[in-house]
């Protein structure tokens, strides 16, 4: 099959109506679920899975790409308006954005982030579409030694890049990969840990987990917090068209862009990193190395562009390690992961192989969103006055609602609402004490692939731990890890040392 | 729930323990030096290492200062409608897990929703309303469009 062959079929796929009908419905949810404080891009997708789960996987994946950029945009509307960040990944730039339009300056605070977002997202996916063919060719000769090492390196990410408490992430993510061992073992098939549920023998349902670690510990976190007696927050006044004056902060700023872009993209493409951290990254560098540091955080739109072009970008490249090596960028490619395995699209190299078409009808849907995100933004910014009166109150037992359903449809037992609502417990007491949740969800997706590659090394080379590093590639990415942990573990006996010599 | 690092760590090494004690029981195959076990009895050596670090943290800070109670509410249950609103998000899990086989799914969620909307300070009226809007619109887009046999309960012969 010729390329040509390969774009015309991936075309026919996604220029389907059904297909644009979903990306455009699964789009207006993610803006409004993004907008929403509270409720997160990674929720959007999580509450959306159920019902892809019954599409084929085409419009499936299209309504997880489009409602995950547009949360992540969605989420700067309510942080300009009220100082609220939607989703986590608009936080680092909240303060700028809010003292933006409280100096009039609302439509082109918002119409700079929707733009710059729009940039960022496309040049994530003109990375993806570039890197990850050139991947997956490459990564077609790994063996089980490259893809346990690559396992290895992404779950060390999530502890160590992207966690301020080392030790809790690392907790977090052991208490994923022991989920993940519930149920017959792969490589021997004797049950495990499933106190003698017949429902637990195929191991903890990922999806109802999910919703109950994103979506129902958000529910209860949510109505435990609310406070009835605080005043609904004033939001400034937005005048003028939003595109005004939008041209010019672009023309100013085209380093700002390129640069949040890049880093963007290659935080995302690291396991277990997202749009969350790529923004507060991209926001410090950009502090670092602008002219004039000082007006960071008090309303200046510089470090806005960096980061907005930053958490989008990081949207596309965290589906570089999710499509070549079934490893994900983050907690929302975590779940694309588990609807690929459901619809029969076992990611990794072999699928840029065998169905090339549905590789390319993703980039195709990945571009389409993009751009679809301008005018569906600029309605949501026009709404969202109206939409942001809708009171956390009414919205909380809604979204209760659906995560109830949502996991029922998964098992279409109740089967599936137990175990939401076992794992949304912990994951409630967990971040309550600290832990992060996100390495939770890592090692649960990870875990039996790890599992897998590491019981295939072991048994090739008859535990021999030598063998891990015979293979160039293999003995390069442990090394990356046997770093990663020295570094680490170096670092923590320095902050042992110097906690002592000041006690 | 507030619970201080070392009783979280003592918890963890209990959880360690008793995956090792499991992995023990699972069958070994004769000629197979790896099987069903080494996996879960890493990850107990990993939670068994990782409470006794916490462990170990928790009491070096405590020596340079008093530390709080080992468990405790997280502080905004005690205040206004925290702790109501809390029982009422799980007392509506719990009741379509044990009582919407019987009773159906649109009589439980009505009735419980409307509690935790009344829970949260909405007036009555409005609160009957939201619970009996959002209901139905699960039960036509779940059970109508994506035919999930969400149970009928008492409703069977009307739906």
């Amino acid at each position: 099959m010729g390329f040509g062959d390969i774009l015309l079929q991936a075309a026919l796929l996604v220029l389907d109506p059904q297909v644009l009908l979903t990306a455009l419905l699964a789009g207006m949810f993610g803006m409004f679920v993004g907008a929403m404080p509270g409720l997160t891009a990674t929720m959007a997708t999580a509450l959306l899975v159920p019902m892809t789960f019954f599409m084929d996987p085409i419009p499936a994946l299209a309504a997880i790409v489009s409602a995950s950029g547009m949360a992540i945009f969605a989420g700067d509307i309510p942080g300009a308006l009220l100082r609220i960040p939607g989703t986590p990944a608009s936080a680092a730039y909240v303060e700028d954005s809010h003292r933006l339009a409280l100096q009039g300056k609302l439509n082109m605070a918002l119409g700079t982030n929707l733009l710059v977002s729009c940039i960022g997202g496309l040049f994530g996916v003109g990375v993806l579409i570039a890197a990850a063919p050139l991947l997956a060719e490459f990564a077609l000769r790994f063996t089980s030694y490259e893809y346990f090492w690559l396992a290895t390196l992404g779950l060390s990410c999530a502890i160590f890049i992207a966690s301020a408490d080392p030790l809790k992430a690392g907790i977090a993510l052991l208490i994923g990969l022991a989920m993940a061992t519930v149920g017959l073992d792969p490589t021997t098939g004797v049950p495990r840990f499933t106190l003698g549920q017949v429902d637990l023998m195929a191991g903890v349902e990922f999806i109802p987990a999910m919703i109950g670690l994103f979506a129902l510990a958000e529910v209860m976190r949510g109505v435990i917090r609310l406070n009835h007696n605080a005043p609904p927050p004033p939001m400034p006044a937005g005048e003028g068209a939003l595109f005004k004056g939008v041209g010019g902060v672009i023309r100013r700023h085209p380093k700002n862009i390129v640069r949040g872009s890049l880093m963007g993209t290659l935080i995302g493409a690291l396991p277990g990193a997202g749009a969350d951290i790529a923004a507060w990254m991209a926001y410090a560098v950009s502090k670092r190395f602008s002219k004039t540091p000082e007006k960071y955080g008090k309303g200046h739109v510089e470090g806005l562009v960096d980061a907005s072009a930053a958490n989008n970008a990081a949207v596309g490249g965290a589906w570089i390690p999710a499509l070549v090596f079934g490893i994900p960028g983050d907690s929302v490619t975590a779940i694309v992961i588990g609807v690929l395995y459901m619809k029969g699209m076992n990611p990794g190299p072999t699928v840029f192989i065998q169905n090339p078409q549905l590789i390319y009808a993703v980039f195709m849907i990945f571009i389409l969103t993009t751009l679809m995100m301008v005018p569906l933004g600029w309605a949501a910014v026009k709404a969202s006055r109206q939409v942001l009166r809708v009171p956390s109150r009414v919205l909380l037992p809604i979204v209760l609602s659906f995560c109830i359903v949502g996991a029922f449809a998964m098992t279409n037992s109740v089967f599936g609402i137990v175990i939401m609502l076992a794992i949304g417990l912990l994951g409630w007491v967990l971040e309550e004490n600290g832990f992060p949740v996100a390495p939770i969800i890592l090692g649960l997706v990870l875990g039996g692939m790890f599992e897998r590659m590491f019981m295939t090394s072991m048994i090739k080379s008859g535990g021999d731990l030598t063998a891990f590093f015979e293979r160039p590639i293999a003995a390069g990415l442990g090394i990356c890890v046997l770093l990663i942990w020295g570094m680490a573990l170096l670092g923590a006996v320095r902050r042992m040392g110097k906690g002592r010599g000041t006690a | 729930m507030k619970i201080t690092d070392a009783v979280s760590g003592a918890l963890l090494i209990a959880l360690g323990l008793f995956m090792f004690w499991q992995a023990s029981l699972f069958p070994s195959f004769g000629g197979q030096p790896y099987g069903a076990a080494l996996l879960p009895s890493i990850l107990a050596g990993g939670f068994v290492l990782g409470g006794a670090l916490l462990i170990l943290r928790d009491v070096m800070a405590r020596r340079q200062a008093a530390g709080g109670p080992l468990v405790s509410l997280v502080p905004e249950l005690r205040q206004g409608t925290g702790m109501a609103a809390l029982l009422a998000v799980l007392g509506n899990v719990l009741a379509q897990i044990w009582v919407a086989q019987s009773l159906g799914f649109i009589p439980v969620s009505v009735i419980g929703l409307s509690v935790l909307f009344l829970v949260l300070r909405l007036r009555p009226w409005v609160a009957l309303a939201l619970a009996v809007g959002t209901s139905m619109a699960c039960w036509w887009l779940f059970a109508g469009l994506l035919r999930v046999p969400l149970p009928r309960g008492i409703l069977d012969g009307v739906l």
